[in-house]
């Protein structure tokens, strides 16, 4: 038997698509959204790219870069950016969970009105929504611009976003788990630790993503709200880019652009790794 | 002494159990006692309540009246965590993030057991309780992936597990805690007939060994009569029959229970003396006795009992024809037709579908069955000259003399003095379709009107079940009496 035996069975021909015209297959309907992908996402990266290194005399250089490494403030901001943008995200968390909770209980919540309740509010534009709490917070209740007052506007902007995924995860829980935690002797707080908790961590994960991206490099929410107290990165590129330096504007957004991945795929792996070790460890 | 004995034997007591939901009756005053080490099942369609008697038994739900004892302790109110009772749910509920073995050590780590006392200042003493220590707990569970033939798969994911396993490692899981008492709720539901076989096999290998008391939940009847050593029938929230299987299949106590187990032949029959009764045109010789004369019942004849013999034999009771036959691997099932009734014949030798033949049925194979109710009564109003305002409608009826507008009155309706209709606006008052029973020659059909009382009513028709139907009453078949009121003692 030589290697060049022509198969048994001619696929071609079993399929027939010998002699027949193309069909419509049903991947072509992928092909607008790869169209606008590539127009509104991949080509503005690359011109971000692009424009993030070519330095004040317009040719390539990594001057843009070394601006922002050479300035200690700079980084400074990054990291305070990190930090308000990771406050906000525990705050959400920590606020939404119990809340979630309740409404994915079909016994206290018995209608998806309430649900709607507290997603109402993305409705509205963001803008809106931030000016709207301005004029509650400071000028109404005489409360300070500032640190306090940017965080409860921060909270209260992204906080949909963190309660969304974590009902739907523990809405969508089989509550039959809980039941057989229970019958085998758990009680509440045990079930909560034991099976509630890691099971809603899918839905932690993208609540967290969801929250401290966005927060991380907004700047009209702590502008309005916070003002000079609160300068974060994104107050910092779009200071650049008033100033028309897109340049330095665009390497900040690109050095914005790959801490953020590389915070979410850091997390990423420790859960995912956790969940994997609580799997496949054990008491031995 | 005779107490003693007596809270041995029963480990679970069960005491006029109703639960609600809303405005629906789930269980409706169950009564009921279980032995320990036994393996009871409780028998019924789907909705009937099975599934609700058993989540109240777990402590899932909360009974609305009545009492549940665990070996005489009262044990109603307490949380599923703290009693010594666990499930096998009908999907497994296998924790998805925990490997085989720490499924299984789930409740094990748990656990609390007692280790020693402490002599307190005050010279009192105290229990002392410990965890169990982590080779305790790889001993118990690696004894209780054996008892499933799971040993080697202690580090498995448990979503990579097919079916049948994952539904083993479930009942690992729960007896790995030693419990006084395991619950199954369907726990083969979800597995192909095959492994459904052997799965029925496995559990009461496991039962054996084990001795713990086993309640098992299902609505196929072959399952119970395969597994159990007591059946519980449970229909309309309430309980049946309770027997072993073989008392449940060949007495069954009503005509739910015997359309319910196994296939039978169930037609309308009438005792004429003890140890005689008559159905069709034929009297012949039963076993029952302690009817009234001439009183109505329903008989049961299971198709295995009846004998076909030649066309011309002398000791054949009933003469019919083979309507069709089909081979069913080990047996002939038929059909054949006499007297406008076909009736269902098992037979190890095949007849030609055509044939005249002799049938004959021993006095061992009549079983007789109380008719529950024979005449439906209500209580209504007189509303006019010939209207009886009841269930929340005019009827149209003849009263008796001289009654006047607002008397109270009884009317008497037999099951076929009411007609049904498709539409519920043709009918004076409408109703849903609760049950519907083939008893041979007709359909017995029983119709839940909005005011909680309940027609029965026959009918050569099939109705659906849950379907709204209007309800009329055929004036010349009802009667109308003035109601007294100490009549009421009946």
């Amino acid at each position: 038997m030589t290697d060049e035996q022509p198969p048994l069975v001619d696929k071609s021909a079993a399929f027939g698509r010998v002699g027949r015209k193309p069909q419509f297959r049903r991947s072509y309907f992928s092909f607008p959204y790869i169209i606008i992908n590539v127009i509104f996402v991949v080509v503005p990266l690359c011109i971000l790219l692009g424009f993030a290194f070519i330095g004040p005399d317009d040719t390539f250089s990594f001057d843009n870069f070394a601006y922002f490494f050479s300035h200690g403030e700079n980084i400074l901001t990054m990291l305070y950016s990190m930090g308000v943008a990771a406050l906000t995200t525990v705050i959400c968390l920590v606020v939404a969970y119990p809340l979630a909770m309740c409404l994915a209980s079909s016994r206290i919540n018995k209608s998806a009105l309430l649900v709607l309740m507290f997603i109402l509010p993305m409705w509205v534009n963001s803008l809106l929504r931030t000016y709207a709490l301005q004029n509650l917070l400071i000028d109404l209740f005489g409360m300070q611009r500032g640190f306090g007052a940017a965080l409860i506007g921060l909270v209260y902007d992204f906080f949909p976003f963190m309660l969304l995924p974590l009902y739907t995860s523990l809405a969508n829980m089989d509550g039959s788990l809980t039941e057989a935690a229970h019958d085998l002797g758990a009680g509440a707080l045990s079930t909560f630790f034991r099976v509630r908790l890691p099971l809603s961590l899918p839905g932690i994960m993208s609540g967290v993503t969801m929250v401290f991206m966005p927060t991380m490099s907004t700047f009209s929410v702590t502008e309005i709200m916070g003002g000079a107290d609160t300068y974060m990165v994104g107050s910092m590129i779009n200071e650049l880019i008033n100033g028309g330096d897109w340049g330095g504007s665009a390497a900040f957004s690109f050095i914005l652009l790959i801490l953020v991945a590389g915070t979410m795929a850091l997390s990423n792996l420790i859960t995912k790794g956790k969940v994997e070790t609580e799997g496949l460890g054990g008491v031995l | 002494m005779a107490e003693v004995n007596y809270k041995k034997k029963k480990i679970i007591e069960i005491t006029n159990v109703t639960k609600t939901f809303g405005n629906m009756t789930a269980v409706d005053n169950i009564s009921l006692a279980i032995n320990r080490g036994e393996f009871v099942t409780l028998l019924g369609p789907s909705g009937c309540g099975k599934t609700t008697l058993l989540r109240m038994i777990a402590g899932f739900e909360l009974p609305t009246s009545g009492r549940i004892m665990l070996e005489g302790e009262d044990v109603t109110n307490i949380p599923p965590n703290r009693r010594p009772i666990n499930t096998v749910f009908q999907k497994y509920a296998l924790f998805p993030h925990l490997n085989v073995f720490n499924n299984v050590a789930f409740g094990l780590k748990l656990l609390k057991i007692p280790a020693g006392e402490k002599t307190l200042k005050d010279g009192s003493k105290k229990q002392l309780f410990r965890k169990l220590t982590k080779a305790e707990i790889k001993t118990k569970v690696e004894r209780a992936l054996s008892v499933v033939g799971l040993s080697e798969y202690g580090y498995r994911n448990v979503t990579t597990l097919s079916g049948g396993q994952q539904q083993r490692i479930a009942i690992a899981r729960a007896i790995v805690l030693e419990p006084k008492v395991l619950l199954l709720d369907e726990p083969l539901g979800a597995l192909d007939l095959k492994m459904r076989k052997e799965m029925q096999l496995e559990l009461k290998r496991m039962h054996n060994e084990l001795g713990i008391t086993f309640i098992y939940v299902t609505h196929d009847q072959e399952e119970a009569l395969t597994m159990s050593d007591t059946i519980v029938v449970i229909n309309d929230g309430a309980v049946q029959q309770v027997g072993t299987p073989k008392k449940i299949y060949d007495e069954p106590a009503n005509a739910f229970v015997a359309n319910f187990i196994g296939e039978s032949n169930l037609l309308p029959g009438k005792m004429i003396s003890d140890f005689r009764v008559s159905y069709l045109d034929v009297t012949v010789d039963c076993l029952d006795k302690g009817f009234a004369k001439n009183e109505p019942v329903d008989v049961v004849i299971r198709p295995e009992d009846i004998k076909l013999l030649s066309v011309d034999s002398p000791k054949a009771q009933m003469k019919g024809r083979i309507v069709s036959s089909v081979f069913k691997g080990t047996y002939y099932e038929m059909e054949a037709e006499t007297g406008g009734y076909e009736f269902t014949v098992q037979n190890t030798d095949g007849v030609a579908v055509g044939s005249e033949v002799g049938m004959r049925v021993e006095p061992d194979g009549i079983h007789i069955m109380k008719k529950l109710r024979s005449v439906n009564e209500f209580i209504g109003e007189a509303d006019g000259e010939d209207l009886v305002w009841m269930c929340k409608g005019d009827f149209s009826l003849d009263l008796p003399e001289g009654t006047e507008k607002g008397d109270k009155l009884k009317v008497r309706v037999p099951f076929d003095g009411v007609e049904l209709t498709d539409d519920e606006n043709d009918g004076v008052i409408g109703g849903n379709v609760t049950q519907s029973i083939y008893k041979g020659t007709y359909y017995q059909v029983q119709v839940y009107t909005d005011t909680d009382e309940d027609f029965y009513v026959d009918t050569s028709d099939e109705w659906d079940i849950n379907d709204r139907v209007g309800i009329n009453l055929i004036r010349e078949k009802v009667t109308v009496e003035k109601y007294e009121e100490e009549e009421s003692d009946d």
